[in-house]
């Protein structure tokens, strides 16, 4: 049996969209691992960021905006340190979250924070949630 | 050197303590300073959108302020405020054209090219007043305090940004040494704390927190010592989470490196804000007390 696979047929309006946010080349990924490795977010993860590389390769978008990967990272920036060909997988899941943060797709509703929650935490992780977590 | 010290928002509300702590120690250690007269929020975190630029505004308009306000350089003591300054002025530097955008928005401050200098505290202590002179002014040395070094992501990531090495940075332990304290070093010292999942994920904050301690303790650590007020929050008042999780769980105390010196330098417990740890630093405030009375006893 023959079967042809061409670039074309694997690429997606999320690859396009990611590297466009994130400025990364998603096709410079070989898949090493090294940023599944040392992500300390990666046990919570159903998609972990190498697989997430390969997913955006392969234009899996149903399986990348269904994802709850890029909310469960932490944006600690050890992928982005580590990965042997320089890609800021860091900023590959900051555009993850901005497509869908941009149809305004929030992951957290700023209301539902209880006000003694509010007054307990830091000004420093609430402005950061809120970017990471809200439009 | 004239430091504009920037002191970010989380300095005047939940880490007060570590704005008191490094007030202290900035003027024991004759560091020629001022807090900035106007400042806003850094900008946190660093945006990583690269078509974004709105993200580069509020950090770069506090570089152009401090530079208004007549200062050579600006002093932070949270680490994600230094990261978040440090990198907008990297990133508006390294393109042309994003320059001219951004400073063309912030036109009522002039010109800019890039490149005011920013510093964390612990880069000012060790590099222009010196370990020398800190160890000087510790009269009362942490002796024995087995003290882990954490620094989190922000003062070590990227690493062309970083304060010291991204995989084995040694600033504060080397600090902690010139407080006369034992550092112990312990391999996740760099690995995040959980961050602003403290907001929304709170389980998941916990359980980064908890690896960080357990490894610190395993390593024979009896405090944890930090530079940001993130990673104090999730450290410290993490722990009611953790202990949820973990019944079993032993409490940790986590300090600032500011108030470890302060200490060392004389300054009273009391004053310091421990009375709002989770988690108190009783092991250290005892050995204190413990050295002071056996100096004080007749001989
Ligand atoms: S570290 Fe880099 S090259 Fe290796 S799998 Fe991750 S993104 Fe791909
Ligand atoms: S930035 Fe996110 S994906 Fe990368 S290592 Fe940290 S938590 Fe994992």
């Amino acid at each position: 049996m023959q079967f042809t696979l061409k670039a074309r047929d694997l690429d997606s309006a999320i690859r396009r969209k990611v590297e466009e946010i994130s400025g990364e080349n998603v096709y410079a990924c070989y898949q090493c691992g090294k940023c599944s490795a040392g992500c300390p977010s990666a046990y919570a993860m159903d998609v972990i960021p190498s697989q997430i590389m390969r997913f955006l390769q392969v234009g899996l978008e149903e399986d990348l905006l269904g994802s709850n990967t890029p909310w469960i990272c932490a944006s600690c920036e050890i992928c982005s340190v580590r990965c042997p060909r320089g890609i800021e997988v860091a900023r590959i899941m900051e555009a993850l979250r901005h497509a869908s943060l941009r149809k305004r797709l929030d992951r957290i509703a700023i209301q539902g924070i209880p006000a003694p929650a509010i007054k307990e935490t830091p000004p420093i992780a609430l402005v950061s949630a809120f970017r990471k977590m809200t439009s | 050197m004239k430091y504009g010290y920037y002191p970010g928002c989380t300095l005047k509300k939940n880490a007060a303590s570590f704005e008191k702590s490094a007030l202290h120690v900035m003027k024991a250690a004759g560091i020629e300073f001022r807090e900035m007269k106007v400042w806003n929020c850094c900008g946190t975190s660093f945006g990583l959108t690269k078509d974004m630029l709105i993200h580069q505004i509020a950090p770069v308009r506090n570089i152009l302020r401090a530079r208004q306000e007549g200062f050579d350089a600006i002093v932070t003591l949270c680490s994600i405020c230094y990261n978040t300054l440090k990198r907008a002025d990297s990133f508006i530097s390294s393109d042309s054209m994003v320059k001219r955008r951004i400073t063309g928005f912030l036109d009522e401050y002039g010109p800019y090219e890039g490149g005011f200098p920013v510093f964390h505290l612990l880069e000012v202590l060790e590099d222009r007043i010196g370990l020398g002179a800190v160890s000087k002014l510790a009269i009362r040395p942490l002796s024995g305090l087995r003290a882990a070094a954490y620094y989190g992501c922000m003062l070590v990531r990227p690493a062309e940004l970083g304060f010291d090495s991204m995989e084995r940075p040694g600033r504060l332990r080397r600090f902690l040494k010139a407080l006369g304290a034992e550092p112990v070093d312990f391999p996740l010292s760099t690995e995040c704390c959980g961050a602003y999942h403290a907001v929304g994920e709170p389980a998941t904050a916990a359980e980064f927190s908890r690896k960080i301690i357990d490894d610190a303790r395993l390593r024979g650590a009896e405090i944890i010592v930090t530079g940001c007020p993130l990673c104090h929050h999730n450290l410290d008042r993490g722990q009611a989470e953790i202990i949820r999780a973990w019944p079993g769980f032993n409490p940790m105390p986590v300090m600032y490196f500011t108030q470890a010196a302060a200490l060392a330098f004389g300054e009273p417990a009391a004053g310091l804000g421990f009375e709002s740890n989770f988690a108190p630093p009783q092991v250290l405030l005892d050995r204190l007390a413990g050295a002071a009375a056996g100096r004080e006893a007749p001989r």
